[in-house]
């Protein structure tokens, strides 16, 4: 079931005030909300909601022997814990990617054979559920959290609001809202109807918009258009992955308040960072601190040499890339995230020590990092869109080469783009200052004013919704 | 945020944070405020998607409409329907109307992207359909007596079976992509001399139209084609744009419309649409590709339904793919058939679509049905995800979902169709230059074929022959298909 559909809305409204009324008694609540997220998964793939089930089921046991265990044996439960979870999602997710590539090795060599391809189909949000499993375990293993039991484990890993594009909420952020339910407050109901709000606005017009006005035909014939075209559609990608993927995890934050639930922020205003180091501070902030928590500090992070922390960077970067997608291009896309971090803190850090806080800098230097940034990262996202390098190749080639008339880049298009990018540079506090005045407002004024927003993201829309971009990881 | 019901047992293993990445969770992003009941916020929530609901009913409607037909799409259009005509009485739907309005004036429709056709014929064609015209809003549905679309026996397809199939389609067709009144002639004119159509598939009449003469085609006047089509046809589109931007030798237009295809006109009424089509952009080869959508019953203008997998269904969709054909006469048509498809009702619709449109092209020679059957078709006959290239390497051809192709097998149609153009039109001259797309090439095998006979397969170097079909050229100039690229992994799957 996708969001920003009527079937949604139905759904929505039978969910929550059931959650509400069986929200007294938890372990009712825990059972009805199992039902509802499996019915919300079910809904594209019913096959599916049997291996999110006996996931569940086989890392409550994990759970419980790890924290049972000690010393060398509760290390190799956790390994065996967290290798059943990469298992899971290696099978479904990069069996086919690893085949081919080992294949094209072995011919490349002058062997032939190698391995079977097979048609297998990719669970949605397959990666998200693997997430939150490995976060629970590791934090068991690492001895932050104790097991809980199956209904918990169960409503952690398939609530419906985060289960199928994130946000990767850890399981010591979940579980104590299941324990001590947070009230409705004012302020939580405002900020959800402006992020459901803003999150349609974003997905139903700006995304879809921008992708088939200019991105989706640049990109799939770079031959025919010219320099400007594709300059324009580059920067209509890096607004469309950003309103398509900020939407889904804004509504599911929205959502997820609505039923009693704080899920941590997962962008902030990407496009105004002034270091890729800042970038990933702002872009999918959830999924960077689980790769620090669950990969880069068990690296070893900054404490084994200097040397020791860039390679981490990049590896951890890499691997990020990698979970983007089996293709080598979204692991060159990583790579070339890691390498930049890692040379911006070479850069800019020198000798200075971890933790030491740098000098300020002037207005005019943090405009020059957000124009350089902004453009690292739009080239990142020419790697991430195109299907092969040589597509990519294609399109920088063009960018530099081509000239042209213009065909895409109409006034209209420029307009959204520049506007979807702009508002990212507004003054710190703006954004904060807009949504307290709302907050202001009598709740049925608000309720009508998000009605307005959700009819206007309607009709400006076109018919049909496309799946998320991110669900495809 | 530590758990207040199990705090950490131990200190933490790990030394404090990394100061690369802040933790999302650390800076506060709530303050505490008033209290709200839920039945409150219910009522809030109810408040948004009412004022939301009730300023779309239009576009709420056009969605109940898409639903295949049955009792949820009649249930809900009866009372969706008044809703939407009581909204619009008093002014409600006037914000809809000026929204869609200024996002016409500003520039801001993408085109080609949504599927439902806006405008009063449009409407009017799918009041026509629905019955809602005659019958007032939700009264006369036509799945209020439908049946079910998984019943393949087609024994009670025809709610009315007594009356000759033939009619009854004449009499839908006439209503519905004709306006209320016989074109002159009959429908006989206007269809190009279908209307002896049977109901299990009497051979058509003879043909009534040769394709136009090929002209010389070259990158001053290269050949002016429109890919029509759903879902497949835009990514076909896009493949056939790149190879006239290698050679230059064709012009290449899209129409791709999601979700579209030829069995619910009321949603999207492409033979209308190819009239439009062909009168303003005037293209010498059309190409069109649906079908995938079509895996839904039909319903006739006189609520007769027809049940998807009956022999009458099956006569049903190649009168309607008779009409679009009529609508590409004085042109060349390319009609892309359905490729093998891995579930068994999508199998068996595909099946009947390619039948259908077999049948209602055999005897249209301006038509040319290009089979891509036996192309997709795995070692065991059936639906196969990986197919051997001409080295014997497993290529991803297919997407994920079992039924659209990859971007390689999109590329593969694309180069059969350019051979098929090759056969029609010359474009042996000039060689098409490499591009940088595609580290390792192959040429691609021509495989245009036919429903009569299959094509020729040609290479890059060599002219052969063929038997004529249906009229077209005997001649094979050097197909002069462009360098494919293989592209291993196709499009990520979702």
């Amino acid at each position: 079931m996708l969001f920003p559909t009527l079937t949604f809305a139905l759904f929505f409204l039978l969910v929550f005030p059931i959650s509400w009324a069986l929200r007294p008694n938890r372990t009712r609540w825990q059972w009805f909300m199992i039902g509802a997220s499996y019915f919300f998964y079910g809904w594209w793939d019913v096959r599916f909601v049997a291996l999110i089930a006996l996931s569940a089921v086989a890392n409550v046991a994990f759970g419980r022997r790890i924290h049972a265990a000690g010393g060398g044996r509760r290390r190799a439960w956790l390994w065996a814990a967290v290798g059943a979870n990469l298992a899971l999602l290696g099978w479904f997710k990069y069996y086919g990617f690893f085949a081919r590539e080992v294949n094209e090795g072995l011919s490349a060599l002058g062997y032939g054979g190698g391995l079977r391809l097979l048609d297998i189909a990719l669970p949605v949000g397959i990666s998200f559920f693997t997430f939150h499993a490995i976060s629970y375990v590791v934090d068991i293993g690492r001895g932050r959290l104790e097991p809980v039991g199956l209904p918990e484990y169960a409503v952690y890993a398939a609530f419906f609001p985060h289960l199928v594009a994130g946000p990767i909420v850890r399981a010591s952020e979940f579980l104590p809202q299941l324990f001590t339910p947070r009230a409705l407050t004012r302020e939580d109901v405002t900020r959800a109807g402006w992020l459901i709000a803003g999150g349609m606005f974003k997905k139903v017009f700006i995304s879809t918009f921008v992708a088939a006005a200019i991105v989706d035909p640049v990109f799939s014939v770079p031959d025919r258009y010219g320099s400007l075209d594709i300059l324009v559609a580059i920067y209509g990608y890096a607004v469309q992955i950003f309103a398509d993927f900020s939407a889904y995890t804004d509504i599911a934050i929205g959502v997820a308040l609505l039923l009693g639930f704080a899920f941590p922020q997962n962008f902030d205003r990407p496009y105004r960072a002034a270091s890729i180091q800042d970038f990933w501070r702002r872009w999918h902030m959830t999924l960077s601190r689980w790769l620090r928590d669950y990969l880069y500090i068990p690296l070893g992070g900054n404490r084994k040499g200097v040397v020791r922390t860039y390679v981490n960077l990049i590896v951890t970067m890499t691997l990020g890339g990698l979970w983007h997608g089996a293709n080598l291009t979204f692991v060159a896309w990583g790579a070339l995230h890691g390498v930049g971090l890692a040379v911006e803190r070479l850069v800019h850090r020198g000798p200075r020590r971890i933790g030491e806080v740098a000098a300020p800098q002037s207005e005019a230097r943090r405009w020059l990092g957000r124009l350089v940034t902004f453009h690292f990262v739009c080239a990142g996202w020419v790697l991430f869109r195109a299907p092969t390098f040589s597509a990519a190749g294609t399109v920088f080639h063009r960018l530099f080469t081509a000239g042209g008339a213009v065909q895409r880049a109409t006034p209209s298009v420029v307009a959204v783009i520049v506007l979807s990018i702009a508002v990212q540079w507004l003054p710190e506090g703006v954004g904060r200052r807009v949504m307290d005045g709302f907050a202001r407002l009598p709740l049925a004024v608000q309720g009508a004013a998000v009605g307005a927003a959700l009819f206007l993201a309607i009709a400006l829309g076109p018919q049909g919704v496309a799946p998320f971009i991110y669900f495809q990881f | 945020m530590h758990d207040p019901i199990h705090p950490p047992m131990h200190p933490p293993m790990h030394p404090p944070m990394d100061d690369l990445i802040e933790d999302p969770m650390d800076e506060p992003n709530l303050t505490p405020s008033a209290t709200l009941t839920p039945a409150r916020v219910y009522a809030a929530i109810v408040l948004a998607l009412g004022v939301a609901a009730i300023a779309s009913t239009g576009r709420i409607v056009a969605v109940a409409e898409r639903l295949p037909f049955g009792g949820p799409r009649s249930a809900l259009l009866a009372v969706l329907r008044p809703v939407d005509a009581a909204a619009n009485a008093v002014g409600l739907g006037a914000p809809g109307h000026a929204v869609v309005a200024a996002r016409g004036a500003l520039g801001l429709d993408a085109g080609g992207a949504g599927g439902r056709q806006d405008g009063a014929a449009a409407a009017a064609r799918a009041r026509a359909v629905d019955g809602s015209e005659t019958g007032g809003p939700g009264a006369a549905d036509p799945s209020a007596s439908d049946l079910s679309a998984s019943d393949p026996s087609g024994a009670d397809a025809v709610a009315t079976p007594d009356e000759p199939m033939a009619a009854t389609a004449a009499a839908m067709l006439r209503e519905a992509w004709h306006g209320a009144g016989a074109p002159p002639g009959g429908l006989a004119a206007a269809t190009g001399g279908i209307v002896a159509f049977g109901p299990t598939g009497t051979p058509l009449p003879p043909p009534t139209a040769t394709p136009p003469p090929a002209r010389p085609i070259g990158p001053d006047a290269p050949l002016r084609v429109v890919v029509a089509g759903d879902s497949f046809a835009q990514p076909l589109g896009f493949e056939l744009q790149t190879f006239a931007t290698r050679d230059q030798m064709t012009s290449v237009e899209i129409d791709g419309r999601i979700s579209t295809g030829l069995a619910r006109p009321d949603y999207f009424d492409w033979p209308a649409r190819m009239t439009e089509i062909v009168a303003t952009m005037d293209p010498e080869a059309v190409v069109f590709f649906v079908g995938a959508n079509d895996d839904q019953n039909m319903v006739l203008d006189d609520e007769t339904v027809v049940v998807m997998g009956s022999p009458e269904w099956t006569d049903e969709y190649a009168v309607r793919a008779a009409l679009l054909m009529d609508e590409c006469q004085g042109r060349r048509l390319y009609w892309v058939g359905m490729p093998v498809m891995r579930e068994e009702r999508h199998q068996r619709a595909a099946e009947a679509v390619n039948t259908a449109v077999r049948r209602a092209g055999a005897t249209r020679p301006w038509v040319k049905f290009i089979d891509i059957w036996e192309t997709f078709k795995g070692p065991d006959g059936r639906f196969s995800l990986y197919l051997p290239n001409e080295t014997g390497e497993q290529i991803e051809m297919r997407g994920a979902d079992g039924v659209h192709l990859s971007r390689t097998g999109t590329n593969k149609v694309a180069a059969m169709l350019y051979n098929a153009f090759g056969v029609a039109w010359d474009l042996a001259t000039p060689t098409p230059t490499p591009t940088a797309t595609g580290t390792a090439t192959e040429t691609a095998t021509a495989e245009a074929t036919d429903e009569a006979t299959a094509e020729p397969h040609g290479n890059a170097t060599e002219a052969s022959t063929a038997e004529p079909v249906g009229g077209w050229p005997t001649v094979v100039p050097p197909p002069n298909v462009p360098h494919v690229p293989r592209i291993v992994t196709a499009t990520p799957r979702g």
